[in-house]
Formats: C-alpha cells, structure tokens, sequence
C-alpha cells in the first residue's frame, strides 16, 4: 500500500538507521577500519564512481555473471530434463548429482582458478557451477509433477510421450524453472564474486580484496553497497520476465469461484447478467 | 532457435576470452601477491615513462597468491618471469628445477617481527608461549617465524603459536584486539598498519637484516633464449626504483594512474597519498642499495645470498645445503645498469 | 449379442485388482449395449465400478477378461473417437479457454484451421460466446466445466463418456448445468454414456439408468426412463418421476446397499 505515510516512515527508518551507525562510530571512537561511518562509504561510493573504477570494474563482474548464469541454467535445464524424463538416467546420475550437491560449491573455486587461470574463465566457471543446482534440481521437480488428471487426460486423447512432455509437463514446469532461474541468478553472482576473491585481476570481488589489503574498509563497504543493489536489480529483471511468460500461475492470479449469476470480476468490464450467458443460466 | 542462442554465446565466450595480440612483445611477470599494491610503484613508473615501451616490451603483472605460487608459475613456464623471494627457489632446486634470481630487488629483509608499540616483548625470546599472526600459512613469514624463534635458541614448533592474521584491516584488528601478540609480516605491512592507528615496534632481528628479499626469477633456459626482455623488464624496474627514491609522491600519483584499484576510495586524495608515501618509504629502506653493500641496482650478492642458504638449512626451511650459485646469476646486471640514474633522477625530481 | 445399431457393446467385462488384502473384483462380467445417440446414465455407491468401467471404455485401463467395443471396434486402447469429461475441468491454465477446448485437435494433428470455427461454435452452444480469449482461472467452476464438456465434443467423438462431472459443483449450479447439458445432447445427440451417484440426476438426464451395485462391482438392473423431453426441472416434482427414483432406490435396498 503505497501512501505518503508509509513512504515517510520508510525513509524515517533508513535515515534514522544511517544517523545512529555514525553517532555510535563517532561516539566510540571505533576505529575506521574496524567499521567506517556511513559518511565515510558515502564518499567512498562517490569517488569510485565518478573516477569510473566502480563502473569499469562492475562490468566485468556482470559479464561473469551472466555468462555464468546463462551456462549454468542451460545446463541445469537440459541435466534436469534427463533426469526427470528418462529412468535410466536418473538411475545412474542421481546419485553422483545428489553428492555434488551436498558439495559446497565455494569451496571449489580455489580449484577452479588453479585449473582455469585467473581470467574471465574461472569466474565464468564458478558462477555456472553454482547455478547450476537450483536450475537441475527445480527442473526436475517442475517436470515431475504435472497433475496425474492432467496426464489421464491426455492418455485419454491418445497423446504420445512426446507430445505430453512438450504440451503438458514443459509448460507446467514453467513455474518451477522460473523459481530456480531466479536463485541462479544470485548464485551466479556469488560464484562469480568468490571466484574473484581467489584470484582475479578485474572485478568488483577483486576490489573488496585490494582494498581489504590496503585497509580501505570504506571502499569495502561501498562495494557492498554496490553489490547488493546489482543483485536487487538481477533479480527484479527475472521477476519481469516472469512476470511476462506466466501471466496463467496460480500463483500470480487469483483463482476466482463464483457461480454464472456472479460472472467472473477478472473477465471484465461488463457485468455478465444470467441473461446474457445463456438459456436457463 | 535454441540452436542459435547456444551458437551465438559461445561465439560471444571465444570473443572475450581472446586476447587481442599487441604490438610490443607481452611479458607476463607474476606478482607474488594477490593485490597490487605500492610496492609495484616502479613497475607503474617504467610503464608510465615509456621505458618499457621504448625497450619493446609491454609487462602484465599477474598476481599470484605467494612467492611459492610464483615460483611453481615459473617453473611450468605459466609465466616467463615473476617476483618472489628465494626461499621457494632453494626448494625447488632440490627437485630439479633449473632457475636463477637474476635481479635482487629488494636487498635488505623486508621482514621481521613485529609487536604492538606498548607490548612487554622485547627480544625474539619473550615470545615464548606467544601467538604470532602471518598473512596465510603460505606466507614467506611462516619459516621466517619459525627460525628466528630457532636463532634465539626457542623450540619453532611448540614454543610459539602462528596463527593467521590475514592482510590489512584483519591484522590490524587482531593486534588492536589482542588476539595476536605479535606479527610475521612485511615492511609495507607494518606501515599499513601503522598508517590504520595501530603503532607497532620492530624487534631485533639484525641476523637476518642481511638476507636478501624478493628477486626477478626466471628458468635458465628464458635467461638464454629471452635475455633482451630479461634485461629490459630489470632494467625499466631499476629506473623505475631510482624514481621512487627520489621522488616517492610522485611515484605513488603513478601508481594510482597505472593501476586505479590502488587508490583508495575510502579516503580522500591527499590523505591516501600521505598514507601510501609512508608505506613506499618502508619498501624504500629495503630497496636502497646500502642495505647489502652492492653497487649496482639488483646485484646479488653472494655473500648474503650464501649466508642465507645457511641460516634456510640451519633452521630447517630447506633440507639441503644450496649453493648460492646456484640460485643467482650476476651475468645480466651490467646491461641492467646500461642507464643514466641521475637522469632518472632528475626527471623523478622535475616530475608533475 | 451385438445389435446392429448399437454403438456400444459391453460384453462379459471383468476387471480384478491385486491389493495388499488379497483380489479386489472392482466389475464383474457386465455386459450391456447402448445405441447410437443413446443417453444412458449410470449410477451406483461407491466400489461398484463404474469408474472402472468408464476408464476401460476410455481406454485408460485394460479389462481382466471380456470386451469393449466402440461401433464394432475392439477398445483396447486410448482412442481418437472417444470424448471423456472428468469430475474437474482438468484445464490447461496456460492456454486460452479456446485452445483448451482445441487440445484434442492439437494432440491429434486434425487441423487448427478447419476446427477453429467448430470450437467457437461449440463455445457458443454452451453459452460461452464471447470468452474464447479468456484464461481458466477468470471462469467459475460451472464455466470450467462447460469447457470441458466442449473440449470434449470438439473432435466429433463417436461416444462421449461423462465421470461425475457436476460432482464438485454447488447443488443449484448442478441442476442448471443438467439443464445445459441436456440442451447441448438435444442439439448434437451424442452417445453419451453418464457416470453419477444421484439417482434424481440419472433419472433427469438419461434413457436408461444403468443401476450398479459393488462388493463386487456388478449390473443389478437396465431401467428405462419413460418421461418425454425436453424435460424442466419442473418435471422433478411429477409422480412419474418420483416412481422412477423410488424404483431404483428400492433397488438398492433390497441389496441392503444405499450408501449415499
């Protein structure tokens, strides 16, 4: 409910927040690079982007991302088909992708950048590997389970596997596929940031790690804040999309039941009246 | 359809991953340390006043996560050239690696233990019972710990504690918290610390003063077949410490143009160049040629190198006795010094 | 015996399931005939197979012994002849109430173009002009399942086979959709073969009521409906009505079965 009194409240909180964090930093004397002033990362924030160092390196670690994202889900995508889709498949994968699933992902990258060097690679890699899983895992969730009257009806029709699995179970999936898209896109993120903590010469994961070398926790911080507004901004862009490819979930639209005499509000403007829709409604 | 998405981002992945070829030959040095940070300053410096250009060359610093990383590079010819200190090199030699620091960079010890301004240790035997923060357990200051607390007749394994501290604001705020009682680290370290409020104080550890530091390292056979990029990456690196010397706010402004990500965002302009001028000032001690009684700029000198491989093989670093010729070679420092440092000099002075 | 116009025949069908408690006889040898355009209900408690017999004339489920046949031909499979409407609207969420209702063209390749305009054609015959374009989830239940009664007579089916499909409807909008449904059957006369368990609405709807009883599941009787049509809602208060209804229900009494 967006009105003026919630708006100022909203922002009342914020300002508040930032106000006491640099009393208390103030106050105790905490030393900076212990945790800096929100006034000291605001200038942090400013001189990063406005020398063009932010941007510059921001850029590469969303190329990471993407890639990483794009690869990572594709490959979830079409290993989560299979495996849902064919018995003998699961039967001999399974077991391998629940272990490498139990795996911590991050703790691979150190490997990664051995094996991958420290270019746009391995942070390529990392990112893929871990968005990866939400993809595999909500694929072969999202196929499994179209509705069993849904698949009697389409028995009924004589339809071929084939065509259950394009005009049944790939669209009901959708709704699944979409949900894990939406948390790859995180973990492509971390993959990549990580990645870049290892080893990495551009990036912004490689800025947190020289300014944590150089002492500079405000520029540190304003990475953060940097970070968590793309990761804001990556999702709200899944959202979109979804919001786009499936206008028809559940869970996105209301279910209405009302008899005829009510009519369905959604269906429009005009009030269908008994009369209209029939003989005897 | 799928297809030609697929089709289109791998064509997308080659075209980024290719690295357009450049003019200039590309020499990829590694950097034993996972920043660049200001003891890179005269690398900045040379690339800046075009002195590696002018040689043919273009230098890429890779950044490598320690000297023993460094040295592992070099060996499987991952890079041609790299920056480390020589205690790795004297274990790898043992396993047949054919090597030489041709450059000695840095001439004094650029470590040493250090504990807070206030703290009761006074000499390497107090820290008896102590706990020593290193940046990892990869770090050249693990072994430099260990036989410093053996010089002082200590046991390395039991009597002292080495914990990790991290890099910059972790150490610092492990000293501040008491968590650590002293540190194994670097000079440049040390000043970055100081630099953060933390006051600290060096202990005696004149045995080691001596004992060269970190060098350009590269495989014999790049020594043969690649001595002119050799020669020109010491050289421009040797221009490049005179500039520091004689101007050093002038080479820290540098290393901010050269490589943006070491100019901190958290200060202001004038605070991070006094900041960095101070740490540079610490590297410069070291880089000073006194510290090793050598005339030119990256001699080795065997003596030190010698008394060194002694005090590595009396404290248990490497096994073996090495021979200082076999970790250094002489052969290329006079085409190294083939320039005029007071030129350089005058121009570090006259730089704006 | 098959009958030259019958389009259904139900020969000695049996069906047997293996459960944990031993053999479960879900229909036992029941054998009878509909014809063509015939409307035959059938109703039962539960357990007396009706499900099982509508599942193996859909051709869902294969018989342990005896035939089915569909205008001659043996069912041993799903078949494109056939229309079934199930108790939900079973409906795609993500295809418009017009492509839901040409899903059997669709599966079965018989060609968009030429079924466009029956689909809309049909839409308008149950009284959903004007809601081609709209999702499942702006309909109410009882629009739902007119479109799956659509859906369902869209391919031109030689049967139509109906598993309780106002059951999970309100009881007024249940005695309007048996309105509805016997308007559609008086325009199209379909073979309609009618599963339900509320003897008033077989009676209402059907020719003939087929009354099932179970333990095992199995014909106990074939009862025509001698009421004329079209028939109102009014016709529910008649005495002949009633008879109807009372006969059946007495039916079940005497096999000391009235679940429902």
């Amino acid at each position: 409910m967006k009105n003026a009194r919630n708006v100022a409240v909203t922002l009342a909180i914020f300002v508040g927040t930032l106000v006491l964090w640099e009393a208390v930093v103030r106050v105790f004397s905490i030393p900076i690079f212990i945790l800096p002033p929100p006034s000291q990362v605001a200038l942090a924030l400013w001189r990063g982007i406005a020398s063009g160092l932010y941007v510059n390196h921001l850029g590469y670690t969303l190329v990471e991302t993407l890639l990483g994202f794009v690869v990572g889900s594709l490959l979830g995508f079409f290993l989560g088909t299979a495996v849902a889709m064919n018995r003998w498949v699961e039967f001999f994968l399974y077991p391998y992708i629940v272990m490498f699933q139990s795996l911590p992902k991050v703790a691979l990258a150190p490997l990664i950048v051995v094996w991958f060097g420290l270019g746009l690679t391995s942070k390529v890699i990392n990112a893929a590997l871990v968005a990866f899983f939400p993809l595999l895992v909500n694929t072969m969730v999202g196929l499994k389970s179209a509705d069993e009257d849904r698949v009697s009806l389409m028995r009924s029709l004589a339809a071929s596997d084939h065509q259950i699995f394009w005009m049944l179970r790939l669209p009901n999936a959708l709704p699944f596929v979409m949900a894990g898209l939406d948390v790859a896109m995180i973990f492509a993120l971390i993959g990549a940031i990580v990645a870049e903590f290892v080893g990495a010469q551009r990036g912004l994961g490689m800025l947190i790690q020289s300014m944590n070398f150089n002492m500079d926790v405000s520029g540190q911080f304003s990475i953060l804040l940097i970070l968590s507004f793309v990761g804001l901004l990556l999702n709200r862009a899944i959202m979109m999309i979804r919001k786009r490819i499936m206008f028809w979930d559940p869970s996105e639209k209301q279910a209405i039941e009302t008899s005829p005499e009510e009519a369905a509000p959604a269906a429009g403007r005009r009030v269908i009246t008994p009369a209209k829709e029939g003989v005897g409604s | 359809m799928k297809r030609f998405i697929v089709c289109s981002l791998v064509l997308a992945l080659v075209a980024v991953l290719a690295q357009s070829a450049p003019a200039d030959t590309k020499i990829r040095v590694g950097w034993c340390a996972k920043t660049v940070s200001s003891a890179a300053a005269p690398f900045a410096i040379a690339m800046k006043m075009g002195w590696y250009k002018a040689a043919g060359i273009e230098v890429e610093l890779v950044p490598l996560p320690g000297s023993s990383a460094c040295t592992q590079a070099v060996a499987t010819k991952e890079v041609p050239f790299a920056l480390p200190s020589v205690e790795p090199l004297a274990i790898a030699i043992r396993q047949g690696v054919k090597a030489k620091i041709y450059y000695t960079a840095y001439q004094g010890n650029i470590y040493g233990i250090a504990v807070p301004a206030d703290s009761a240790i006074q000499k390497i035997s107090d820290l008896k019972g102590k706990t020593v923060g290193v940046i990892s357990m990869g770090s050249a200051g693990v072994p430099v710990a260990k036989a410093l607390v053996a010089t002082a007749g200590l046991n390395p394994e039991s009597d002292v504690t080495i914990v990790v501290a991290g890099e910059g604001a972790q150490t610092a705020a492990m000293v501040r918290s008491k968590q650590v009682d002293a540190l194994s680290q670097y000079d440049t370290q040390y000043a970055m610390v100081e630099n953060a409020g933390v006051k600290l104080r060096l202990l005696d550890t004149r045995e080691i003063d001596r004992y060269p530091a970190n060098g350009f390292l590269s495989l014999d056979e790049t020594l043969k077949s690649r001595r002119a990029d050799a020669v020109a990456l010491a050289k421009g690196y040797a221009m490049g410490t005179v500039f520091a010397i004689a101007n050093p706010e002038a080479a820290v402004k540098i290393l901010y143009e050269v490589f943006p990500q070491t100019k901190p965002t958290g200060k202001d302009e004038a605070t991070a160049i006094r900041d960095d001028v101070k740490v540079l000032g610490a590297r410069i001690v070291n880089w000073k040629l006194d510290k090793a009684g050598v005339k030119r700029w990256g001699e080795n000198s065997e003596t030190n190198y010698a008394a060194y491989a002694d005090f590595m093989q009396k404290y248990g670093i490497i096994k073996e006795k090495v021979s200082a010729k076999d970790l250094i070679t002489n052969d290329l420092i006079a085409d190294i010094n083939r320039f005029d440092a007071a030129k350089v000099t005058a121009e570090a002075k006259s730089y704006k | 015996m098959a009958i030259a116009t019958e389009a259904i025949t139900v020969r000695n069908l049996s069906k047997t399931y293996a459960t944990r408690d031993g053999a479960v006889v879900a229909l036992d040898r029941t054998t009878f005939g509909v014809g063509e355009g015939e409307f035959v209900a059938v109703v039962g408690p539960s357990g007396c197979g009706k499900s099982t017999l509508l599942k193996i004339l859909a051709g869902i489920l294969t018989s342990s012994s005896g035939d089915a046949l569909l205008r001659g031909t043996l069912i041993a499979g799903p078949r494109r002849d056939i229309g079934v409407v199930f108790q939900s609207p079973v409906l795609f969420p993500w295809r418009t109430v017009l492509d839901n209702v040409l899903l059997p063209v669709d599966v079965q390749r018989l060609g968009r173009e030429r079924h466009h305009q029956v689909g809309i054609d049909l839409l308008n015959l149950v009284g959903l002009r004007g809601f081609e374009r709209k999702y499942p989830w702006e309909l109410s239940g009882g629009m739902q399942q007119r479109v799956a009664i659509t859906r369902a007579l869209v391919h031109d089916p030689a049967m139509l086979l109906m598993d309780e499909p106002f059951g999970a409807l309100d009881a007024m909008t249940r005695e309007h959709m048996n309105l509805e449904l016997q308007r559609i059957w008086l325009e199209r006369r379909k073979t309609v073969l009618f599963i339900t368990h509320s003897i008033p609405e077989a009676v209402f709807l059907a020719d003939r009521v087929l009354v099932m009883t179970p333990r095992p599941g199995r014909l106990l009787d074939d009862v025509r409906v001698k009421l004329t049509r079209p028939r109102s809602l009014d016709v529910m208060n008649t005495p002949e009505f009633g008879a109807h209804v009372h006969h059946i229900r007495h039916l079940f009494n005497a096999q000391g079965r009235l679940d429902a």
